[in-house]
């Protein structure tokens, strides 16, 4: 027993010689908005599918509310799913649309207008029941599909890039209505993006997705100060990494020794043998730069290759003594550096996370 | 200075010639049908008196009825065989799906004289003699590439995620079928059954080798009547079913567009 | 795969299965049977069906070669008349465009009687034709036009040529158009430009549009038996009339055999030459 709203455990899903989807396993709890990140091609929308029962998985099991529904038809789920091109059905009204799943419940009809006016109002759409999809702008056909999920009042929702169609102002403000109204409707809510923004901004916790697999799942903020693999890393904001191997250093923490031999300092959070091959992540704007010589732990020198001014913050690209580029992002309290300039880069150990070497990842 | 261009009114002029050669005797017929001197052109006025006795001849209104049953029955059976079949090719990727397709329209690449003659010997091997099967059949199954083809076409361009919509708000497959799928290429559905009711209704060399003894189609009765009978009725009738062509022409290039039906 | 494709198909595949392969089979089957007197099929294994059409020079030369030769010469004409006709429509475009279209598939949806019977009210002797003839003192008599080979070649172009136009025109709309024009560009003139680059670009319509004309006018029955008379010996009309008036039917499935083999043949001998043809085209281009 437990209270998870959705299980996935260990569903695979092959299209003959190819696995779209390998082994992927995560949680829903009750209320919680998870989503679904990763770049196109990755699986989530194929993990999202079998969960809504439109796609069958090769092997696995998938449960919702506690109920085994892998081998379900999708009419047997009781799911909301909102499609990322709207699928509104064309020949039928907004009204129709909205209430067509209550229909087939046989509900009186009462019910049903009352259900559908409730719905509306709750998307910003009263009045709009006897337009046809096609007399409603994107946006307000995005509403629209909301609205018919919300009607059924389904124990869990599940988006396929919702928001994917609409331009961008209109992208962020219905990104916000949604973030709104699922904390006020506390509605279980599976979520497919490729847009970091959306996924980081909206969810509880982001599933991480790369080539069929489970990077990593975790909530916003720890996937993007502890990513849990280089891909994580590179995928949610920018990152430099350092190739080096791993020493133990006194006191407990770890340390990388770069291709320099220079060794920096990290706080482990992550075990890893010494010796092995690994990664130095350090994001960009948690470094800071001077042009004036500093000694001490963790200071990289080099020069700057090519400086980039945006106002409110100042980019630069360094090259590292030991040959590495590094990137880094300062805000304007300081010069401008211009490009060729001596520069020292002091990383604190607790911005500095290793993590293993993969294969080809 | 004025250029020219001798190609291009060279083909112009062709492109002319061969539409009077095409509507020539199309013209003819319907000149012919609402002319008051029998077959004397120029016409010197205009009467329905043709049509009035075609449509009141006894053979011709039976002929009519049969073909009138015998259309929508075929066009009928031909649309619920191919509606599955359109779907299955559509929607999925599989080994061997070309081939598949060849086969499902192979009726357009048999000569009719065989395949009439093939459905004729059949039913007589059989036992089954004459009778109205073979006639239904040998039209259904005549048709049924046409049928295929306007639906694969239609729902080529039907958004699968409608149906899953429709699912996942707890229909099943068949109320899925009968709610949103149908529904939704109804265009494609009437352009379909309509060639498909003008190609078995206008049909002459399936139902001339399939038609059982009093149960003539409208095209062969129309065909025995002009070879002993030569009189503006029979232009009458042509012309009745001419305009009956067009009016479904103009159904299926509003519906579907002809270019994509009749692509050979 | 299979459990999920199978069942929406099945209803079509076993309607064709028993509707079009067994009565085929039958067909080949029965083409080796016997008739007795009164028109009864006796299960045999004979040649006799075939040896009676290959083995009398009569049939080979008035029917079989007869109906190559008209299927040749209406599917030859069909492509003359068709070719300026594609070209045409590929350059209109709007109102004109869908008038052409609308003339040219009319004759394809119209049923055949119907065609016909405007043909048969201009070719009919005393008709339209021969009233023109005669006011223009060509003739001074009425002629029997209609009951001639003339009028059977004229109508499968008439039912041939809007097939040859549309398959045509699916190819000549797939050449772009800066292909002509960069062929002119480099000096090309008109001709030259049509003659290397897009005629044999329309190679592939062309062959497609020939194949399916070759084959209605080779196995043509319904022309020939409304406008021809006793001498049009066409292989169709000979296998409808074997059929349905003399019920031999062992000698009309020989004969269906015969013309789909015939027609199978002369079909392969033009797919080689096509294919020769659009070969020897791109070398050129090379």
């Amino acid at each position: 027993m437990s209270d998870d709203a959705i299980q996935v455990s260990g569903v695979v899903k092959r299209y003959g010689a190819t696995t779209a989807v390998d082994n992927v396993s995560f949680n829903v709890a009750q209320g919680e908005f998870v989503s679904l990140l990763g770049p196109s091609g990755c699986g989530k929308t194929t993990t999202l599918r079998m969960i809504a029962g439109f796609v069958e998985p090769t092997a696995g099991a998938l449960r919702v509310n506690d109920r085994d529904v892998t081998h379900l038809p999708p009419e047997k789920r009781e799911l909301g799913f909102v499609f990322q091109n709207y699928a509104l059905w064309p020949h039928m009204t907004v009204a129709e649309n909205v209430g067509f799943g209550l229909k087939l419940r046989r509900k009186s009809r009462t019910f049903i207008r009352e259900k559908i006016a409730e719905s509306l109002s709750v998307t910003g759409l009263s009045g709009y029941e006897d337009r046809l999809p096609r007399q409603l702008s994107g946006g307000q056909q995005q509403r629209v599909a909301l609205a018919r999920a919300l009607a059924l009042e389904p124990q869990v929702l599940l988006m396929d890039e919702p928001l994917s169609n609409l331009d961008r102002a209109l992208r962020v403000t219905m990104r916000r209505e949604l973030k709104e109204l699922q904390a006020r409707m506390k509605m279980t809510t599976l979520y497919v993006t490729h847009d970091q923004e959306e996924a980081l901004s909206l969810s509880n916790r982001v599933v991480i997705m790369n080539k069929g697999r489970v990077e990593q799942v975790a909530a916003p903020y720890e996937l993007y100060e502890n990513p849990a693999t280089s891909f994580v890393a590179d995928f949610v904001g920018i990152t430099n990494f350092l190739e080096g191997s791993a020493v133990g250093v006194d006191g407990g923490s770890m340390g990388v020794r770069l291709r320099s031999g220079q060794v920096l300092r990290a706080v482990a959070k992550t075990a890893v043998t010494p010796g092995a091959e690994v990664r130095a992540l350090i994001r960009p704007e948690r470094v800071t730069l001077t042009t004036k010589p500093v000694d001490g732990e963790n200071v990289l020198s080099g020069q700057v290759i090519l400086s980039e001014y945006f106002g409110a913050v100042l980019r630069y690209s360094v090259r590292l003594d030991g040959g590495e580029i590094l990137r880094a992002e300062v805000h304007n309290f300081d010069n401008f550096v211009e490009t060729g300039a001596k520069v020292w880069i002091c990383v604190l150990p607790e911005h500095l996370r290793i993590i293993p070497q993969e294969g080809q990842g | 200075m004025i250029r020219f261009d001798f190609g291009t009114a060279a083909l112009r002029l062709i492109t002319l010639l061969m539409m009077t050669f095409l509507v020539f005797p199309i013209a003819v017929t319907l000149v012919v049908a609402v002319n008051p001197r029998e077959f004397i052109l120029p016409p010197n006025g205009f009467t329905l008196d043709w049509f009035r006795a075609a449509w009141s001849s006894k053979t011709f209104l039976r002929g009519m009825g049969v073909s009138l049953v015998l259309g929508i029955a075929a066009a009928f059976l031909a649309n619920v065989l191919a509606l599955p079949a359109a779907m299955a090719l559509v929607r999925n990727n599989f080994p061997g799906k070309a081939a598949l397709n060849i086969i499902l329209m192979s009726p357009l690449l048999i000569p009719t004289t065989i395949f009439s003659l093939a459905l004729y010997i059949y039913f007589v091997r059989i036992g089954y003699g004459s009778g109205l099967l073979p006639l239904l059949v040998g039209h259904t199954i005549h048709i049924m590439p046409y049928a295929l083809r306007i639906l694969t076409a239609s729902l080529h361009n039907l958004d699968p995620s409608y149906e899953e919509a429709a699912r996942i708000v707890g229909a099943g497959r068949i109320r899925t079928l009968f709610s949103i799928t149908l529904p939704v290429i109804r265009t494609g559905l009437v352009s379909s059954f309509a060639l498909c009711f003008i190609l078995s209704w206008n049909d002459f060399p399936i139902s001339v080798f399939l038609a059982p003894p009093g149960w003539t189609p409208l095209p062969v009765e129309l065909f025995s009547y002009i070879k002993f009978q030569y009189d503006a009725v029979a232009a009458a009738l042509a012309g009745s079913l001419i305009l009956l062509s067009a009016l479904a022409i103009v159904i299926i290039d509003r519906l579907a567009g002809l270019r994509r039906v009749l692509r050979s | 795969m299979i459990r999920r494709v199978l069942p929406p198909l099945a209803p079509a595949l076993i309607a064709l299965l028993v509707f079009v392969a067994f009565p085929m089979l039958w067909v080949v089957r029965t083409s080796f049977n016997e008739l007795e007197a009164g028109a009864y099929i006796v299960d045999a294994l004979t040649l006799d069906n075939y040896t009676r059409f290959l083995g009398d020079s009569w049939y080979l030369i008035n029917t079989l070669w007869f109906s190559i030769r008209i299927a040749l010469i209406a599917t030859a004409i069909s492509v003359v008349c068709a070719y300026p006709v594609a070209l045409y429509i590929a350059r209109t475009a709007g109102l004109q465009r869908n008038i052409l279209l609308a003339l040219i598939m009319a004759p394809l949806l119209i049923g055949l009687v119907t065609l016909v019977y405007g043909w048969i009210v201009i070719f009919r002797g005393g008709g339209l034709l021969n009233s023109l003839m005669i006011a223009l003192h060509v003739y001074d008599q009425p002629v029997r036009y209609m009951w001639d080979i003339k009028g059977v070649v004229i109508l499968l172009v008439y039912i041939g040529a809007p097939y040859v136009v549309l398959s045509l025109l699916d190819s000549i709309e797939r050449i772009s158009p800066f292909l002509v024009e960069a062929a002119r560009n480099v000096g090309a003139s008109r001709w030259t430009a049509f003659w290397k680059i897009v005629f044999p670009l329309t190679m592939p319509g062309l062959y497609a549009g020939i194949v399916i004309v070759f084959a209605l006018n080779f196995s043509a029955f319904a022309v020939p038996l409304m406008i021809g008379d006793s001498n049009t010996q066409m292989i169709g009309l000979v296998v409808y009339r074997e059929a349905l008036l003399n019920n031999d039917l062992p000698f009309a499935s020989a004969l269906s055999v015969i013309m789909v083999a015939v027609n199978a043949m002369i079909l392969m001998g033009m797919a080689v030459f096509f294919g020769r043809l659009i070969l020897n085209r791109l070398e050129v281009k090379r």
